[in-house]
């Protein structure tokens, strides 16, 4: 099967504008695929917390 | 009864540690839903009364799916968990219990609104481009509804101000923010829609830039009346307590550079009506989209920086390159999805047959 040239290009400007928007939205990705452990603060102090 | 003193005036102690509430991405955000509900309005008043923008209808609704399907980005990344966003989609908030009384906005909007928006979109654009029932009572109940949703999707950050800045419910500053988000949707999604005819066809339709032109015209004139009444009225009646000294401290120098925007893009809009000038509707969206954006950035990052006691300003360091990150990712998966359905769903910008029965391609 081949793909002809002019639909080659759509697929790709498609691809750049989808992977460009991605690409600079990853920091954001990043925090919902890895998100932080809840740290649990224990007071141990005098007061008795 | 006295407030703890800070080098930057009265405020309370977690003021000074936790800063602003929303990041600068939610002027972003509130920028593309005033282009997504913009658009969508104009295409239900095209529907609903026929105002002349039918061969314009599938550019309108690109524009409006486009940015309408990637504005929840702009939350998504201000939230401190984003990883729980999907909760809100799924057990949105709607109706008031026992434990929670009344409503959740953010739920209302994101969990029931917001897909509703899509769906009416879609439904609408496919009766109408694709059956042509532009006349039937089906089209004009969804074209009604649509635009019951869009006036709420536009004037919604409004709410969410008034609901979350007490300065502005408490003393009433500024009670025409919704009507003034509402002109400016409508002025710069015509705005846009210029640009994107002249990108599609290096020319303008003098017939429909002439309409849209008058829209923008009508819209801009109209924000510039009710911000100057505003000014006035915060100037003339409102002036003289600490909390309206404050807030008209921050206020002032944005609001001066949004009103020079308004008046321009106003001007531009007349010329393009007059001329028909492609230099004049290019400049006209970039005037536009500024004086909008930077409308947005007042409310949301400048008077969302007034204190809870409305005596100081929080001082805050903005986290630009993020928000520039951010903006740039929902730009780009705006164009994505608009490129998509002009490539392979929609294909013609402008309807081809003009009248009733006319469809796509």
């Amino acid at each position: 099967m081949s793909v002809d040239r002019r639909t080659f290009v759509k697929g790709l400007v498609a691809v750049a504008l989808a992977g460009g928007g991605l690409l600079a939205y990853s920091p954001v990705l990043y925090k919902i695929v890895k998100p932080k452990a809840r740290v649990y603060k224990h007071t141990t102090g005098s007061t008795g917390g | 009864m006295s407030y703890p003193s800070y080098p930057y005036g009265y405020m309370y102690p977690n003021e000074v540690a936790v800063g602003l509430t929303w990041l600068p991405i939610i002027a972003t955000y509130m920028l593309f839903v005033s282009i997504a509900s913009g658009s969508a309005i104009l295409l239900s008043l095209e529907v609903l009364f026929n105002i002349g923008l039918r061969r314009l209808t599938p550019l309108l609704l690109m524009l409006s799916l486009a940015t309408g399907l990637v504005y929840l980005l702009g939350p998504l990344a201000d939230l401190r968990r984003p990883e729980r966003a999907f909760y809100i989609l799924v057990y949105p908030h709607l109706v008031p219990s026992d434990t929670y009384s009344g409503v959740s906005l953010i739920a209302l909007m994101a969990g029931l609104m917001w897909p509703l928006l899509v769906i009416l979109l879609v439904v609408l654009g496919y009766i109408t481009l694709y059956r042509g029932m532009w006349g039937s009572i089906i089209a004009k109940i969804l074209a009604l509804a649509l635009a019951f949703t869009c006036i709420l999707w536009s004037t919604y950050f409004a709410l969410l101000q008034f609901t979350t800045i007490p300065l502005l419910t408490v003393h009433n500053l500024t009670p025409l923010i919704p009507v003034e988000l509402l002109l400016e949707s409508i002025a710069l999604a015509g705005s846009i829609a210029l640009l994107a005819l002249l990108v599609h066809y290096r020319s303008l339709e003098r017939p429909i830039a002439g309409i849209l032109s008058q829209v923008i015209l009508a819209c801009s004139l109209a924000f510039i009346a009710f911000r100057i009444f505003q000014v006035f009225r915060l100037h003339a009646y409102m002036t003289g307590s600490p909390e309206a000294t404050t807030f008209i401290g921050v206020f002032s120098t944005l609001n001066t550079v949004v009103l020079i925007l308004a008046v321009l893009s106003s001007i531009l809009a007349a010329h393009v009506n007059l001329r028909g000038s492609a230099i004049s509707a290019s400049l006209l969206a970039l005037l536009s989209l500024l004086w909008v954006f930077v409308d947005r950035w007042l409310f949301a990052v400048n008077i969302q920086s007034i204190s809870k006691t409305s005596l100081s300003v929080i001082p805050v360091s903005l986290d630009l390159a993020s928000w520039a990150l951010e903006s740039t990712a929902m730009t780009l998966l705006a164009l994505f999805v608009y490129y998509v359905l002009y490539t392979w769903v929609i294909r013609e910008p402008l309807l081809k047959l003009e009248g009733s029965g006319g469809g796509v391609g």
